[in-house]
């Protein structure tokens, strides 16, 4: 469904990322590891266009988007949310989530609110609440209902377990595979939170200084003798 | 009493007048971060087109119809051509739009010559407003403001345009990422309030002096309208424009023009330091 290969890019003349290769299939979901500047975000970034590719290729179930700008790639299906969630504050849910519809061009907004809602109970009572007075886990499953209203065929997860509280941590993960399994959503994880990689994952790479080092399966994980090796953590 | 009636109409008229211009400089400061300084120049050509169309035997509405136009596509082709080149260097931009200020100046010269331009008011006289008696023309100005403003409130607020318009301000790389067009909507912000400004232009044309830099006066006003107001919400549009139109209005009746000028510049300074954010803080934004 994703596929990069040859990826390339930085901040100026500060190279990050050193030809990456990667591919997530339908249904799917691959988690990136890595030490802290390995490049994780700065490739989550690229690939849903806040950073332009300065080489190599991406492509969308077999469309070729690397020059394209970022809101075109959301709608050709890049879903991307970001690290601290990226919610607009000030807009209420129901704003948020209609923004969110934006990237799905040509389709029954309303119907497409309904049927996320279906996955996210909470949000749709509390739709006339501002995101901004929301908790963080609560901003995270915003962040994530929003980028499902663009009907999308990948998404770009950025650390979302990142200062939640285990309880929704686990909710999350159970939520992602799920959403991996009905809807055949291709999801690209990077995270830092092991449970979480453990419960969602199909697979593993493991990224070092701006390349895939390693992959690895999501058991793997359990020996520590291997995360030593890998994450050196 | 009867001061205190036409003071408070007097101030509304100057506070319509720099809300309306104020409005694109508020745009462009909060949503592009983009210091307009030919912002002014809207204004002149929103004037100068109704000049032109009664020159040609036309009505001042069909002037005011077209002043929009004009303005808006101004605003379109600096835009196009100029401004959506240095959305990241805002230095750049000031000095840029200074320089197209100049030459927006110098083309109204040489095209309609040196010299004040005639526009005639659409009505004369005075209403009776039972207290007072107010001249007719400036009343229909304050409506034609209010209503203007009223418009672009439930503009942002209730349409879909407008929810992008205060997604993009909040955060323009996750407005993009959800699948707006933020340059699209860069372009037709920045051309709207162009229009308005060409709005406020053509509304003023009977009172003021038709000129190509009469703008100039309305973008120091208007900057420090946004300033105290804080950039890129209506509420603080109105509460700057209420501030600068308000004082100037009550000092005007008691000293001289240039005294209250000064008074009122130097009161907004020490409001700017008091609260550097102006009334209705960046948080609050069109909202």
């Amino acid at each position: 469904m994703l596929t990069a290969s040859g990826l390339r890019s930085g901040y100026g003349a500060l190279p990050v990322l050193h030809g990456v290769d990667i591919a997530v299939g339908e249904g799917e979901v691959v988690s990136v590891l890595g030490r802290n500047g390995a490049g994780k975000t700065t490739l989550l970034r690229t690939l849903s266009g806040a950073l332009a590719a300065q080489s190599g290729q991406i492509s969308v179930g077999g469309l070729d988007v690397t020059r394209r700008p970022a809101f075109q790639r959301a709608r050709a299906g890049i879903a991307y949310v970001p690290q601290g969630r990226g919610i607009f504050g000030m807009l209420t849910v129901e704003e948020n989530l209609e923004v969110g519809t934006r990237a799905a061009v040509g389709s029954d907004t309303t119907d497409i609110r309904q049927r996320v809602f279906q996955y996210f109970p909470i949000l749709k009572e509390r739709s006339g609440q501002r995101a901004g007075t929301f908790s963080g886990g609560q901003q995270q499953m915003l962040a994530i209902a929003r980028a499902l209203c663009g009907q999308p065929k990948i998404l770009l997860l950025d650390e979302p377990a990142e200062g939640i509280q285990p309880s929704i941590v686990h909710e999350i993960g159970t939520l992602v595979r799920r959403l991996a399994d009905e809807q055949g959503l291709a999801v690209l994880l990077v995270e830092q939170n092991l449970d979480l990689v453990m419960s969602a994952s199909s697979r593993c790479l493991v990224m070092d200084k701006g390349r895939i080092v390693h992959a690895i399966q999501p058991e793997d994980l359990k020996d520590e003798v291997l995360l030593k090796q890998f994450l050196a953590l | 009493m009867e001061v205190a009636a036409t003071t408070l109409l007097n101030a509304l008229t100057l506070i319509s007048i720099l809300a309306l211009v104020g409005l694109g400089l508020t745009i462009s400061f909060g949503l592009m971060n983009v210091t307009n300084l030919a912002h002014g120049e809207f204004v002149a050509i929103g004037a100068f087109s109704v000049y032109y169309i009664q020159s040609l035997g036309g009505s001042f509405w069909l002037g005011l119809m077209v002043a929009p136009l004009a303005g808006a596509a101004a605003g379109f082709i600096l835009e196009w051509l100029i401004l959506r080149h240095l959305y990241d260097r805002p230095v750049g931009a000031i000095l840029a739009t200074w320089g197209i200020s100049l030459i927006l100046q110098q083309s109204l010269e040489l095209i309609f010559g040196l010299g004040a331009k005639p526009v005639v008011p659409p009505v004369d006289g005075v209403s009776d407003l039972g207290l007072i008696t107010y001249p007719t023309y400036r009343l229909i100005l304050i409506s034609i403001a209010a209503t203007t403003l009223l418009a672009v409130l439930l503009l942002l607020r209730r349409t879909g345009f407008g929810l992008d318009i205060r997604t993009v301000i909040q955060n323009r790389e996750m407005a993009e990422a959800v699948g707006i067009n933020t340059r699209r909507a860069f372009a037709v912000a920045f051309a709207f309030g162009a229009a308005v400004a060409g709005l406020a232009g053509a509304l003023v044309s009977p009172l003021a002096t038709v000129l190509p830099q009469m703008g100039v006066n309305y973008l120091a006003n208007s900057f420090f309208v946004v300033i105290v107001g804080g950039a890129g919400s209506i509420t603080g549009l109105l509460a700057g424009s209420s501030f600068v139109g308000g004082f100037t209005s009550i000092l005007n009746y008691q000293i001289s023009p240039s005294l209250a000028q000064a008074l009122v510049l130097t009161a907004a300074i020490v409001l700017v330091r008091l609260r550097p954010n102006g009334f209705v803080p960046v948080g609050s934004r069109f909202s």
